[in-house]
């Protein structure tokens, strides 16, 4: 008796001990994400409820002014158009990786490791001259253009550059890999037996693929989806480069609002509302998907 | 003609092996399975025998050849409009349905009304004692109950045929036993004609009306259990199913019903004669070790031949000995230890004794 009640003491102890081992790994990422992430954000919540300095900086007043602002017709226009673009970004990226993930999925386990390594390798390249190489293609004068003009397929150069077009195109080609992977992870553990079990059972590819590979990929779709969502709805670099001022997102706003304008509370204001509105997104999305999965 | 469920005219599968060369999965099968029976295919893995079951459920299409299902021929009718369902070997039960819902998946797919399928969904439940399950996910099952839901979706679709590759391979060895009494008596009960794969010979002899032995892609034999065990045709037949001793030696003379065969210059035997001998031919004999009896003096009977007991090995229902023949043939026996007194071992290693058998039991193997 006497023996046992010591045995779980220890075991108890043994279990607090690798409790507190893993409290001394976690800590230097608990710790920076504290420093660098929750403190930085609680000054800009609280900034958003300021009121702005004459040559910028903040004056300890407090108002509701800035988030008045931004129900003004112009920054819903910005909002709205900043999520189309994302959805729209999403959804190309999710039709055009989920085949070629399954493809990887499905070749030798010696070509599988060579082809993820293909997806990502536009990373090796800096995003920023990744996006100017897209102006190049897209531009008036751009390589696009000439090779059309030169085929006759068109009469006049075609307005390609600094449209919402122009950033959907810059954002998928961006974010297409953070779509890939995810699907790829899921798809790489998918029993194939399932889907000769479907057909077996008389579904046909369509029905097979809608109710058991679909529903048995949602993580990675969710996954993927929120990896390509969320940093092209906040996008600035893309939208400022390939979008101009008429096709400006919500992230140019932002930086707009700090830089140009100085009025930093107002600028925390639309990145407070972003990521309240993205948050409420994506919970949504994530109810709808896995209560799909679970019906 | 429409009395058959399934036949393979012809058929044969190559593959593309890893260096870029032709493997031969199945090669050229002729075979005819009757309505109603239980029919296996029996072999070492990599004999064909999943192969052709894949070529029947539509998972695969033969290189060259035809397979006919109920008279009609499948040609490259895929999968999902062939009249057979397949339980696999792993299952593949989806893991996000319900047992409910993989087994009413099939009826939804044939757009079945929603209340015939909740009385058909119910039936099959019933049939493989699995009434209350509808709700639990498969990883909320054990092994054999998984197996027995995979068995409830390929039933309650009312196949023609069904096919099951080796289903039982991951139930431990009791579980398996008492599953297969339970699998032919479901297939007597619905009356539909099973196609089984297996490794196990144990299995296939229990179970099957007909055995289909392969071996490279070809039948080696096609019989009952009983000819299949008793009487094997090859070779490769006698040692794959059971145990068995070899007399290797040649054709003496033929004498009608008996054959004379010479093992090794050492002694002579009969054995009822096969089709297809020949006078002087080498032969093999083959004789099943519990057909063997170890004893101490010589019986009027039975081919008696002296030995010198090597090993006694005692394994609970038999008692095996290995004696070492006239002339170097080395033979088992496998005695039944009929009473549990304490004479376990009548012939300790070393012991002189005589080996018979009943001149019938020998089977002459000519290739």
């Amino acid at each position: 008796m006497n023996s046992v009640t010591t045995a779980q003491e220890a075991a108890r102890l043994r279990k607090r001990r690798e409790q507190g081992n893993l409290m001394f790994l976690v800590s230097p990422a608990a710790f920076w994400l504290i420093l660098f992430f929750l403190v930085p954000l609680s000054i800009v919540l609280v900034y958003s409820f300021l009121t702005r300095g004459t040559y910028g900086g903040v004056l300890p007043i407090a108002t509701t002014q800035n988030y008045a602002k931004l129900l003004d017709r112009d920054y819903f226009i910005v909002f709205r158009r900043s999520f189309v673009l994302a959805l729209i970004t999403t959804l190309v990226c999710l039709a055009f990786s989920y085949p070629v993930a399954y493809f990887i999925s499905r070749q030798r386990a010696r070509w599988r490791g060579l082809l993820v390594m293909l997806v990502i390798v536009p990373f090796w390249t800096n995003f920023l001259v990744r996006t100017y190489a897209w102006a190049e293609i897209l531009r008036d004068e751009g390589v696009l253009n000439n090779v059309l003009l030169g085929l006759h397929l068109i009469k006049d150069h075609l307005d390609l550059l600094y449209t919402p077009g122009a950033v959907v195109v810059g954002l998928i080609y961006g974010y297409l890999p953070f779509m890939v992977l995810p699907l790829y992870a899921n798809l790489e553990k998918f029993d194939h037996a399932l889907m000769e079990a479907a057909h077996d059972s008389g579904a046909n590819n369509f029905w097979a693929f809608m109710r058991v590979m679909l529903p048995l990929t949602m993580p990675g779709i969710v996954a993927g989806s929120i990896l390509v969502f969320i940093p092209s709805i906040g996008a600035f670099i893309t939208s400022d480069i390939l979008g101009g001022s008429k096709a400006m997102m919500i992230g140019n706003l932002i930086e707009r609002q700090f830089k140009s304008a100085r009025n930093w509370p107002f600028a925390s204001t639309i990145s407070i509302t972003l990521m309240v509105l993205v948050s409420i997104a994506v919970t949504i999305y994530f109810r709808i998907t896995t209560e799909a999965d679970r019906a | 003609m429409n009395d058959l469920a399934i036949q393979l005219i012809d058929v044969t599968k190559r593959f593309q092996g890893p260096g870029g060369e032709d493997v031969l999965a199945v090669d050229h099968m002729h075979l005819d399975i009757p309505h109603g029976e239980f029919f296996s295919f029996l072999g070492p893995s990599g004999c064909g025998k999943t192969t052709t079951l894949r070529m029947i459920a539509g998972f695969e299409m033969p290189s060259e050849g035809q397979i006919v299902i109920r008279g009609e021929s499948m040609g490259h009718i895929p999968a999902f409009k062939r009249p057979v369902n397949t339980v696999f070997q792993s299952y593949a039960l989806w893991p996000h349905m319900t047992v409910f819902q993989n087994v009413a998946f099939g009826l939804e797919m044939a757009k079945v009304s929603t209340s015939e399928i909740k009385i058909r969904v119910a039936e099959a439940l019933e049939l493989v004692q699995l009434e209350g399950f509808d709700g639990r996910k498969p990883d909320q099952l054990s092994g054999g109950q998984q197996q027995r839901v995979a068995l409830a979706r390929a039933l309650v679709q009312k196949p023609a045929v069904l096919l099951l590759d080796e289903p039982l391979g991951a139930l431990d060895l009791k579980l398996r036993k008492q599953m297969q009494l339970e699998l032919k008596h479901m297939q007597e009960q619905v009356g539909i004609t099973f196609i089984y794969v297996t490794h196990d010979q144990e299995e296939a002899l229990t179970m099957s009306d007909r055995i289909a032995v392969m071996h490279k892609g070809r039948i080696q034999q096609l019989g009952g259990p009983e000819e299949i065990y008793e009487r094997p045709a090859t070779r490769y037949v006698a040692d794959f199913i059971g145990e068995t001793n070899f007399l290797e030696g040649r054709v003496a003379s033929l004498q009608g019903e008996w054959t004379e065969v010479n093992i090794g210059d050492a002694f002579l035997l009969h054995a009822p004669t096969v089709e297809g001998v020949t006078n002087g031919q080498e032969v093999a004999v083959a004789l099943r070790p519990e057909k063997l009896t170890v004893q101490a003096e010589v019986e009027p009977n039975l081919h008696c031949i002296s030995g010198t007991v090597e090993e006694v090995v005692y394994i609970g229902t038999d008692t095996r000995y290995i004696v070492n023949l006239l002339g170097d043939h080395r033979v088992v026996s496998r005695m039944q230890n009929l009473s549990s007194s304490k004479k376990l071992t009548h012939y300790p290693p070393g012991s002189e004794v005589i080996v018979g058998w009943e001149p019938s039991s020998g089977r002459i193997l000519t290739e």
